[in-house]
């Protein structure tokens, strides 16, 4: 009977309805259950059942109607529509609950509960899920499988790996936690009762894990996407003006977005991916509603729902949807969304996308272009707008003839209007030439004219960055500081804008750089809102110095530095907090940049700054480039405190402070500006065409127009271009030191002096390019091409090649030796080259130098040959060898330069000391030493070397001093008479130490002379004064290095001679300090084995003490 | 008569064609049915669903509308990845229309292969003297590219129904065949099959009680 039904109804095509499971029980059902739920339809939205009841149905709800003993309302859920063999269609319909009461009996609650579906959505769901009836043991498991994951999601690791290997290893993590999950047994015993549990766990252990992980994980793909992110946020940045209407939307949808907007705010809250999506479903849905006057209206397709999605996001204050589209489409790991929801994520992917593709922009100046129809349409040409708008449009072109025509229009009108009859005449004449019958000259435009938006011709030529433009309406008296409705001035639309060109032109005409509009924004805000890095650059280095207010906040208290950091703009961060910008600044909501930020490097910029600004608070300025710049610390970067130094004189400091803004532009490779600050732009410009005569009235201190543009390039060579600053560094220096070969070779190019040298130390650019950590061989070739001198010596009397001798680069070393680089020069100390290369111990560039034929016999002031500078077996061996070649060669010319008197080797000695012995101090200095040892009694010898014994086993210190930063230091700054005082106190040991290791870390190469020099008196001393003076020769064998090497064993060598009782002692401890030597570690492995043991400051140092000590 | 496949297929079908060549009023007249066409719960046709049961294999298609507009064609990979069917609807009174189809079904083609069953669409076949696109050149070229070409008018409800059907047809036939294991695209929609496992069991037993 059933059957019958069944088959009838299908043959009928008529409408089955099926009550929600749960909300019957099928051992119940009669006949007439199943006939009430069949619909036959009758007319339109009206039905009878097959029990021939009535019913109704509109939107979804199905009435009931006569023959039920109720007339409630039934809601129908969802359809399926089925198509039989017989070509037969019948449609079945889910309802809420059975339409006659008859067959409803209400399950027990037990069953409803299991019966009901549900879906876990939120974090509360997942916990209640996993961990009901106090579950620790799998919270416990799965919390800690999330903590160990947690280190993966470290900043410092963004680097080396990629978004990629994070969804990897959060993949893997989820799957681990999964099966933990699945295989506890309470949830495995709640799953067999509650299918949906089962249905529901992956989502709950998803949610349960991003929950956890959400703010180390979301900052990490921050990071990951920072550059899309920042790309994105530019963009949108610069679309902040489009509205609806630009974008073709249906006005009827129009009143959607704000509620779509609401939505938002609860978007950036969510912390899992499946939130999220719920919240982008929302978004999409409250824009998809109909409005609720609409009648006879389209639907909405996707050509509305892009457009309205896009207006979204560009208007939405959220830094980071590439991140957030990241999250949840690639930390969705459970895949339990619907077909709908990606669809939801499709469209926000596809608005982005639109986004980015940048086809808005298009859109844009498309709408901008519209603009110039309105003059051609316009009837009467003389009408105010048509004017206005024909100035504008040729504005916007960049052509100036035009606007001068336009403009120049003004002057004819007002001598017309002169010659009229009388101010009101209305003649044939007068009318003719004046137009407009009440007010001829309102007719034309000036430069003071108008638009809708309060624009005049300056904002429009800011507008579209039209450089030129802007000089010729400043030589008619156009105003830079005029502003429009908003209190934009020009200045504020060319860094919205991002025209850098026209940023510039309008600094130096004068704008003021700390212009507010209506929202308090500067146009430093604005450049950095809008991402224009290059405008950022010319508001700090083109304005005037100290004029520009790098902290000040807007309206709603934010610094540039806070929109920085909160848009994702790292090298605008970078930039900013280098000039000075405060990294603590709060904005109204009491927020600091750091707050803002979410992206992990800038984050790390913003900690560096202001572990910077703590540490350098008492110096008021923050000098942030040091820490980032390679420079090397030979000599400190003028930069920012040679702005205080500058001496007071106006017109000097007015052309220092340019010299300085062209060193900064070349500081900071920025060749644009350096360019522009020279007067180079055009490139057949050659000084010399450039006559007295061309010096006439400017239009303004920097116009370029064509009759200003000679005079001004002539005025643009006043700055000397080999102007320098405190230092006496020209921008060759600069542009040297900075490596940057295309500045190197415009600078070349102007043939500026190669050989200028600093101030102080006296470098020229060569010495500085030999000198840099990553020598460019290309800098060095220029530079040499372009005749600088290779054997120019520095106050030390150090050439280049010294230097590229201590740095170790072959490539420059040889390129120096190629262009006749005088070889065996002598340095203040009388170190050769071939001394330097020992010292440091670099085989590759002794052998080069021996190649070309450096002499290794000679010595320095100290006496020493290079040989005896070097610890390295390999070099000694090289050297050896050398000199074995160069006595044959050259022994009966040279002998006299030879020590005469050779210690005896020692057989213990290792055969490296043995070939340093032969050469060792030189015979007056030994003498000296004998002198004062025989002159004294044993037993104080003896005490003196049970010290020196002591002191190599407690803290012998490294025997070569690397000190790359030394040669800089003045030697006056060693207190010599402090030593000397010092050294009769019980604590001078140490002490002694203390400053002779300051003085050495200083001085480094001088000090050893010194000390050397000092050798006899300090042997002296030594003696009278005993143990005290352990800590003067342990300082002296310490801080020369190689010299003192050689020193220490030249005092051992005499005491040897000297004192038999002594003679062991001491061959100990030569020979303890040659292992040390010849083992010498690398010099890295020092910092590793810190270990503080004496006051000594200099860390380095330190650890040697430490590493020598624990060697013992 | 529920057989073997008793589990849903769900499908995702892309409609992709000019603006105004009616692929919205297609599936709105398609999905909506005469049930409620008179009373939109919501306006929208960007993405709708469609439950069928053919010949008791239950499919479950979620039709996705694209944006027809020229300014959004770039778009159009985000959309059609993954899909199985491809509706291209062009307007049989405008020539531009079928173009456009043609470089549809070449994109399509390329990007995803044979996996994807094509559908071209003749639409507003009410407007039948206007026509200017040729019925049999039409289906030549439908012929050629390994689609199959119908004719509707979502005005006269003509075609619709059967275009769908159709299409569904195809697309279980096509998965039966490449793979009995089952793609991905079954295990893809789980939401759906928990909520279509409830209704299921009624639906037999209901049948089951009666007979």
């Amino acid at each position: 009977m059933c059957s019958s039904l069944f088959h009838a109804a299908v043959e009928n095509e008529w409408m089955i309805c099926v009550p929600k499971v749960g909300t019957f029980e099928d051992h119940t059902l009669t006949e007439l259950d199943c006939m009430s739920h069949v619909l036959i339809e009758v007319d339109t939205d009206q039905y009878r059942t097959a029990s021939d009841k009535h019913v109704s149905i509109k939107e979804k709800v199905i009435t009931l109607g006569e023959g039920f003993e109720n007339a409630t309302q039934v809601q129908m859920l969802f359809s399926e529509t089925f198509y039989t063999d017989s070509q037969k269609k019948y449609q079945v319909w889910c309802v809420d609950k059975p339409l006659s009461f008859e067959c409803s009996t209400p399950l027990s609650l037990q069953q409803l509960q299991s019966a009901t579906e549900f879906r876990v959505l939120t974090v509360e769901d997942s916990i209640d899920l996993l961990f009901t009836g106090q579950n620790c043991s799998l919270k416990k498991t799965i919390d800690k499988m999330i903590s160990t994951h947690k280190p993966a999601l470290s900043f410092s690791d963004k680097r080396t790996q990629s978004l990629r290997d994070q969804i990897d290893t959060m993949h893997s993590l989820f799957t681990k936690c999964l099966q933990a999950s699945s295989k506890d047994s309470q949830l495995k015993r709640r799953m067999s009762l509650n299918k949906h549990i089962a249905d529901n766990l992956r989502v709950s252990v998803e949610t349960y894990i991003n929950d956890k992980l959400f703010a180390d994980l979301f900052k990490y793909i921050c990071t990951a996407v920072a550059s899309e992110d920042a790309q994105l946020n530019k963009i949108n940045r610069n679309l902040s003006q489009i509205q609806l209407k630009d974008l073709g939307i249906v006005s009827e949808f129009r009143s959607n977005v704000p509620k779509a907007r609401r939505e938002l705010l609860e978007f950036v809250s969510q912390r899992t991916p499946i939130a999220k999506m719920i919240s982008v479903k929302k978004i999409i849905t409250a824009l998809m509603q109909s409005p609720r006057n609409a009648q006879e209206l389209e639907p909405l397709t996707a050509d509305d729902l892009i457009p309205m999605l896009v207006f979204l996001i560009v208007q939405s204050s959220i830094p980071n949807w590439s991140a957030n589209f990241e999250y949840m489409t690639q930390f969705h790991f459970s895949k339990s969304y619907t077909d709908e929801y990606s669809f939801y994520l499709s469209t926000l992917e596809a608005a982005i996308f639109y986004i980015k593709s940048g086809e808005l922009n298009k859109l844009l100046s498309a709408d901008s272009s519209k603009k110039p129809i309105i003059p051609s349409r316009a009837g009467s040409p003389y009408s105010k707008t048509s004017q206005m708008d024909i100035l504008f449009e040729h504005i916007r072109c960049g052509d100036v003839d035009q606007v001068r025509n336009v403009l120049e229009q003004v002057d004819e009108a007002e001598a017309e209007r002169v010659s009229k009859c009388h101010p009101l005449c209305s003649c044939d004449l007068c009318e003719k030439g004046g137009g407009d019958e009440d007010s001829p000259h309102r007719a034309h435009v000036t430069v003071f004219s108008r638009d809708d938006r309060g624009y005049t011709a300056m904002h429009q030529a800011a507008l579209y960055g039209q450089a030129e433009v802007i000089e010729f309406l400043k030589s008619c008296g156009g105003l830079v500081s005029a502003t429009d409705y908003h209190s934009s001035t020009p200045l504020h639309v060319s860094c919205q804008k991002g025209h850098q060109s026209a940023v510039m032109i309008l600094i130096d005409c004068g704008a003021d750089v700390n212009a507010a509009d209506n929202d308090g924004n500067r146009p430093l805000h604005l450049a950095t809102l809008n991402g224009h890095e290059d405008c950022v650059k010319a508001l700090i280095y083109q304005s005037l110095p100290n004029t520009l207010d790098i902290n000040v906040a807007n309206e709603r208290g934010d610094t540039a530095l806070h929109i920085a950091a909160k848009w994702s703009y790292e090298t605008i961060t970078d930039l900013l907090l280098e000039h000075g910008a405060w990294p603590e600044a709060r904005n109204r909501r009491n927020a600091t940049p750091m707050m803002l930020v979410s992206h992990g490097a800038i984050a790390q910029l913003l900690t560096n700054a202001i572990k910077m600004s703590q540490q350098r608070a008492n110096d008021g300025f923050i000098d942030v480039s040091q820490m980032h710049s390679a420079t090397p610390p030979v000599y400190e970067p003028p930069e920012t405190q040679s702005l205080s130094l500058k001496p007071a004189a106006a017109s000097q400091s007015k052309v220092s402070k340019k010299v300085q803004k062209f060193l900064r532009a070349v500081s900071d490779s920025d060749v644009n500006m350096m360019k522009h600050l020279m007067g180079w732009s055009e490139p057949e410009y050659d000084s010399s065409d450039v006559t007295d005569d061309d010096e006439k009235e400017l239009c303004h201190p920097l116009c370029q127009c064509k009759r200003c543009a000679p005079t001004q390039k002539k005025q643009a060579s006043i700055i000397d271009i080999n102007a320098g600053d405190e230092q006496g560094r020209t921008a060759l220096h600069i542009a040297v030191e900075r490596s940057n070969v295309e500045i190197i070779s415009l600078l070349l190019e102007k043939h500026l002096e190669v050989n200028c040298k600093t101030n102080l130390v006296q470098f020229t650019p060569l010495h500085i390019a030999c000198q840099q950590l990553t020598p460019h061989k290309e800098t060095v070739e220029m530079l040499i091409k372009h005749g600088a001198k290779v054997n120019c010596k520095d106050c030390n009397g150090r050439t280049p090649l010294h230097f590229s001798s201590q740095t170790g680069s072959v490539a420059i070393t040889q390129l120096l030796l190629e262009s006749d680089a005088n070889i065996d020069v002598m340095n203040i100390r009388g170190n050769t080259p071939l001394h330097e290369a020992c010292k440091v111990n670099n085989t590759e560039i002794v052998h080069l130098l021996l190649h070309y034929r450096a002499n290794p016999t000679l010595t320095n002031k100290n006496g020493l040959t290079a040989i005896q500078l070097t610890s390295n077996s390999k070099i000694i061996q090289v050297i050896t060898y050398a000199l074995d070649r160069w006595r044959e060669q050259q022994a009966p010319a040279k002998s006299c330069q030879l020590p005469t008197h050779i210690t005896p080797v020692k057989e213990q000695h290792t055969s490296a000391v043995a070939k340093s012995d032969a050469n060792t101090c030189n015979n007056t200095q030994r003498q000296h030493l004998f002198a004062a040892l025989e002159a004294n009694d044993q037993q104080k010898l003896k005490l003196l070397f049970s010290s020196i014994g002591s002191f190599n086993r407690s803290s012998l210190r490294r025997t070569i001093t690397r000190d790359r930063s030394s040669p800089l230091l003045n030697i006056d700054k060693i207190d010599k008479s402090k030593i000397s005082s010092s050294k009769h106190t019980a604590d001078a040991g140490e002490y002694m130490w203390k400053c002779v290791s300051d003085d050495i870390h200083s001085s480094g190469q001088s000090i050893a002379g010194d000390i050397h020099s000092s050798g006899q008196s300090i042997a002296g001393d030594i003696y009278s004064t005993g143990q005290s003076i352990a800590g003067d020769i342990h300082s002296t064998g310490q801080c020369v290095g190689g010299d003192i090497h050689s020193t220490g064993q030249c005092v051992v060598g005499d005491i040897h001679s000297t004192g038999q009782s002594i003679d062991e002692m001491a061959t100990n401890s030569t020979q303890s300090l040659l292992v040390e030597d010849t083992n010498e570690p690398p010099e890295c492995d020092f910092h590793l084995n810190l270990h503080n043991q004496t006051e000594c400051e200099n860390s380095e140092t330190e650890s040697v003490d430490g590493l020598m000590a624990s060697q013992y | 008569m529920a057989g073997a496949q008793n589990r849903t297929s769900s499908f995702k079908i892309v409609l992709l064609g000019e603006g105004c060549v009616g692929k919205t009023s297609l599936v709105l007249r398609y999905v909506e049915d005469k049930f409620n066409d008179k009373h939109y719960s919501t306006l929208q046709a960007s993405f709708l669903t469609k439950k069928l049961n053919i010949n008791g294999s239950r499919v479950s298609l979620a039709i996705w509308d694209t944006a027809g507009q020229e300014r959004f064609h770039a778009l159009g990979p985000i959309y059609y990845r993954d899909s199985q069917g491809a509706i291209l609807v062009y307007d049989i009174t405008d020539e531009d229309s079928f173009e456009k189809v043609k470089m549809w079904v070449k994109e399509l083609r390329k990007m995803l292969g044979n996996a994807v069953q094509l559908c071209i669409v003749g639409n507003k076949i009410d407007k039948e003297k206007e026509r200017h696109v040729a019925a049999a050149a039409a289906e030549e070229y439908a012929k050629s590219v390994g689609a199959k070409h119908y004719h509707s008018s979502a005005k006269l409800n003509k075609g619709v129904e059967e275009l769908f059907v159709d299409l569904s047809k195809r697309m279980l036939q096509k998965k039966l065949s490449s793979d009995e294991s089952g793609s991905d695209r079954a295990v893809g929609g789980r939401g759906s099959v928990v909520i279509a496992d409830d209704s299921a069991a009624p639906a037999t037993q209901k049948k089951g009680g009666c007979c």
